[in-house]
């Protein structure tokens, strides 16, 4: 039935495309600028590493609410939900993705991912999305990608506000404005939003999302002193609240979680000349949940969470145009990092000094290299030099080709160092950060009698190490014609001391114990194909499509030794298992795709997304751990959202929208993702002449 | 004049050693193969109650009863996800194990002669407990336990005889997709038992 609406949909696609001759084009996708890539403003055409960007159009027709929503449109990006929903970049997952906002990161992951619905896209002017390892420029984190949101920049006096209403009583309220004077601009912005949540079983307690509502602001506030200084801060804050209701043994544990966060960012740019710019930025962060519930029947404390990070860091970063053909970047900073949270036995600091450098040279107007390099000396852990080298040849101005290599890693977090949570809420299981137990104390517990076995790994426990990648690019674009282009990218990641958790022993209850191993060496490997096609004045279509194929390579080893065996659907008896059998990594879509149809007329617009995962791997039936069963997995889906809209010439635009036409839900692997969702929504904005 | 005596010695000793062997292959007959044995629904205290083991032999294909747990009569005894075997602290008997890994029970046929059978020391059992040590996963998510496939027992009973076994199922009728609501503590296994003293599982 999916397939067959698919079909029917990419067969719409193609009338479409068959239908008129153009007037638009999309020769201009490579003159985009993006920051994100180099570090530096860069057309996208330029930077020879695999880039996506999402306009402020994009989202907006898209009718997004949150980041996680536009980002689970785009190629390649795979949406997880444990622990928030997090993105998964060419097969690594979300703890390997570092979030920017203006170019800072965000702090507040719990269980390694950044809760992606946390960020509002209302304010955002675009979206960049770099794949592949980027620890050359980023460091720590940017191991998978990076994607960095850019906020809107005060560029005239106006005034902007927007109500949107749904289903499942989801409200989005939005103003904003900004104002000029003279030299000096300031920009506002305010969101509300809030749901009732919804609920996949009826029969049990609480519901499978439960309301919230969350606000964010923001503020950013710039002076330009002369035509060679200017200097700015961005105030940023976020607050969630939810009401928290499951059931606990016989009785009912409620509460009202939330989370608090704030950015500041202060910055002063310094050009010297037409050849030497220099950038200070300052940037401050915390981020701070505490959650407390209680049992009902007689209002004793349940479950006490408590988790605050801050992140305080400078930062200079210079760049040196030497020639017109080769311009270098020199930059550097100071990182210092303090957890306090009753996860851990007291409160944790860290720090980290890095330098990085990256040169861009512009061969005989063909070939493009850009080579860069990383140092970063972490005061908890061995320092990490982090190397790029991309290159990128256009023998014609319609091809290019591209490689990159580049090198990431990903120094164990304080989760994985100093977490020392027992989750009672969850059946009592305990984690313990890899410098909180030893295998001494487990044997003493043995002895108390408090834990029954100690597993393989509880008598292997060591200090941790971080994990590194390395990545390979390989790459091009074509413009076909005025109309038609497309790209094709290879990528490669091979991943090694992989931090994981594993169990260590057993309580009397049989509650396990886990804490952190680097056991594992993975790669993630695939294609990504990207074609945008501008069908008529007002349609444009955008196709996307990702192979991918992830692998522990331990396992390979063992299949290759015949070591590896499992159990047949409806047997119980062991067969060897050979590499066929074998699907990877859980949690990776072998296939995902996307098709996009926009049509504007600059008065209505109307879109129709279809967006395909096929099935993911999500347990273990057969007791061997891996994933080799057709039941071990998720089910595959097709989401289809709809939208269109109006805009009237004075200022107010009407919206409506169908999310998820098609109702697929996957009550079980997938409770994040809502059933049908209708929603209408209203926008005005009052644009003032500026007065000169 | 001592060492041409142990030379001599040695000499007989090697002699004796291919002439045995010379006489076992004329006269070696064909062994019928051994057959397969299955097992179902023994139940390892699955109420809770008792806290006690419950015991099976190899040998006769029977459970035996708790009043003979002090006896050779039993080979091997489960309880929860515990298994031991009869010697050590366990029993009596002149029992050992160890568990063999990358293994189906069909391709394995003979225990190789360099094998070390481990006894029991409880709380330390020749079957090492807890999920991943030994005969099975624990899957918390899904609060359901697993056989790990490839994985078997090799088994020396009371009476120094020896068998393997494949542990097939944990619960209650052996459901090939076992749920936590599913009765637990129920064992089905095959296994196959070679009378004759030989290490020739086949």
């Amino acid at each position: 039935m999916l397939k067959g609406i698919l079909l029917l949909y990419s067969m719409a696609c193609i009338v479409l495309i068959a239908e008129a001759q153009t007037n638009d084009t999309t020769a201009n996708i490579l003159d985009e600028l993006v920051v994100t890539a180099t570090r530096n403003q860069n057309k996208l055409g330029n930077v020879a590493v695999p880039v996506t960007i999402v306009n402020k159009k994009t989202i907006q027709q898209s009718g997004s609410l949150r980041l996680n929503q536009i980002l689970q449109e785009q190629t390649g990006l795979f949406l997880s939900n444990n622990f928030g929903s997090g993105v998964q970049i060419q097969g690594l997952s979300a703890d390997y993705v570092l979030i920017l906002i203006d170019g800072q990161p965000l702090v507040g992951r719990n269980g390694g991912v950044l809760d992606l619905s946390r960020i509002t896209v209302n304010n955002i002017a675009k979206i960049e999305i770099v794949k592949g390892p980027s620890s050359s420029l980023y460091g720590s984190e940017a191991m998978g990608g990076v994607i960095n949101i850019i906020t809107d920049k005060s560029l005239a006096n106006n005034l902007n506000a927007s109500l949107r209403y749904g289903s499942y009583n989801t409200s989005d309220a939005n103003i904003s404005g900004s104002l000029q004077l003279n030299k000096f601009n300031i920009s506002a912005f305010a969101n509300r939003n809030g749901s009732n949540g919804y609920d996949f079983n009826k029969n049990d307690t609480g519901k499978t999302v439960q309301p919230y509502y969350s606000y964010t602001t923001q503020v950013k506030l710039e002076q330009q002193f002369s035509n060679a200084v200017k200097a700015g801060v961005l105030f940023r804050y976020y607050y969630e609240h939810q009401n928290s209701l499951y059931s606990a043994g016989n009785d009912i544990v409620s509460g009202n979680p939330t989370i608090k966060e704030y950015n500041i960012n202060p910055y002063v740019n310094i050009r010297f000349n037409s050849k030497v710019r220099t950038a200070f930025n300052g940037y401050a962060t915390q981020y701070e949940s505490a959650a407390k519930e209680y049992l009902q029947h007689n209002d004793s404390l349940y479950y006490n969470d408590f988790f605050q990070q801050r992140f305080l860091r400078i930062e200079n970063q210079t760049d040196v145009n030497i020639s017109s053909a080769n311009a270098l970047t020199l930059g550097g900073g100071y990182t210092h990092e303090r957890l306090n949270t009753n996860r851990y036995s007291g409160i944790r600091t860290n720090s980290i000094a890095y330098f990085y450098a990256q040169d861009e040279q512009h061969i005989a107007d063909k070939l493009i290299v850009i080579a860069g390099l990383r140092y970063d000396d972490n005061a908890a852990y061995a320092s990490r030099l982090s190397p790029k080298l991309a290159i990128q040849y256009h023998p014609v101005n319609k091809l290019r080709i591209n490689a990159s290599y580049g090198a990431g890693f990903k120094a164990p977090d304080y989760r994985q160092l100093y977490l020392n949570f027992t989750n009672n809420a969850a059946g009592g299981y305990t984690v313990y950060g890899a410098n909180e137990i030893t295998t001494t104390q487990l044997q003493q517990q043995l002895e108390q009698g408090s834990i029954i076995s100690i597993t393989p790994f509880g008598n292997q426990l060591q200090l941790l190490k971080p994990e590194y990648s390395k990545g390979l690019n390989i790459g091009g674009s074509y413009q076909f014609s005025k109309s038609l282009f497309g790209k094709v990218n290879f990528f490669r990641n091979d991943i090694s001391n992989l931090i994981t958790t594993e169990v260590i022993a057993y309580k009397s209850n049989n509650a396990p114990i886990y804490s952190y191993f680097n056991v594992n060496s993975v790669f993630t490997e695939g294609t990504e194909l990207q074609f945008n096609y501008q069908v008529t004045k007002n349609i444009k279509a955008e196709a996307g499509y990702q192979y991918l194929v992830t692998a522990d390579k331990d396992v390979l080893d063992q299949i290759k030794e015949g070591k590896l065996f499992g159990k047949p659907e409806g047997s119980l008896e062991s067969v060897q298992l050979t590499r066929s059998d074998y699907g990877g990594l859980n949690g990776r879509s072998k296939h995902m795709a996307n098709l996009k149809l926009f049509y504007d007329n600059k008065k209505w617009m109307a879109t129709i997304r279809g967006i395909y995962a096929s099935r993911w791997g999500v347990a273990d039936k057969d007791g061997n751990l891996i994933l080799n069963r057709d039941d071990e997995y998720a089910k595959g889906y097709v989401l289809l959202n709809l939208s269109s809209g109006y805009h009237f010439n004075n200022g107010l635009r009407l919206m409506a929208g169908i999310d998820n036409l098609l109702n697929y839900r996957d009550t079980q692997w997938l409770q994040q993702q809502p059933g049908i969702s209708i929603y209408g929504s209203v926008q005005y904005s009052i644009n003032f002449k500026n007065k000169k | 004049m001592k060492q041409l005596v142990l030379k001599i010695a040695a000499g007989v000793f090697l002699f004796s050693l291919v002439n045995a062997s010379c006489k076992k292959d004329n006269t070696t007959q064909p062994v019928p193969p051994l057959e397969a044995t299955s097992v179902s629904n023994i139940e390892a205290d699955p109420a809770l109650t008792g806290n006690h083991f419950a015991f099976f032999s190899l040998e006769t294909n029977q459970q035996i009863a708790l009043a003979d747990s002090a006896t050779t009569k039993w080979d091997i005894g489960f309880r929860g996800t515990t298994i031991i075997t009869n010697n050590g602290n366990s029993g009596p008997g002149n029992g050992g194990a160890f568990v063999q890994t990358g293994a189906t029970f069909s391709a394995y046929t003979t225990i190789a002669v360099d094998s070390i059978f481990k006894t029991d020391a409880a709380p330390v059992y020749a079957i090492p407990t807890g999920s991943g040590n030994g005969w099975y996963n624990y899957d918390f998510a899904n609060n359901v336990i697993a056989p790990i496939p490839g994985r078997l027992l090799i088994i020396r009973t009371a009476n120094g005889n020896y068998s393997k076994i494949e542990i097939l199922s944990y619960y209650k009728d052996a459901p090939t997709a076992p749920t936590s609501t599913d009765a637990a503590r129920y064992y089905s296994f095959q296994f196959m038992y070679q009378p004759d003293g030989t290490k020739s599982l086949k």
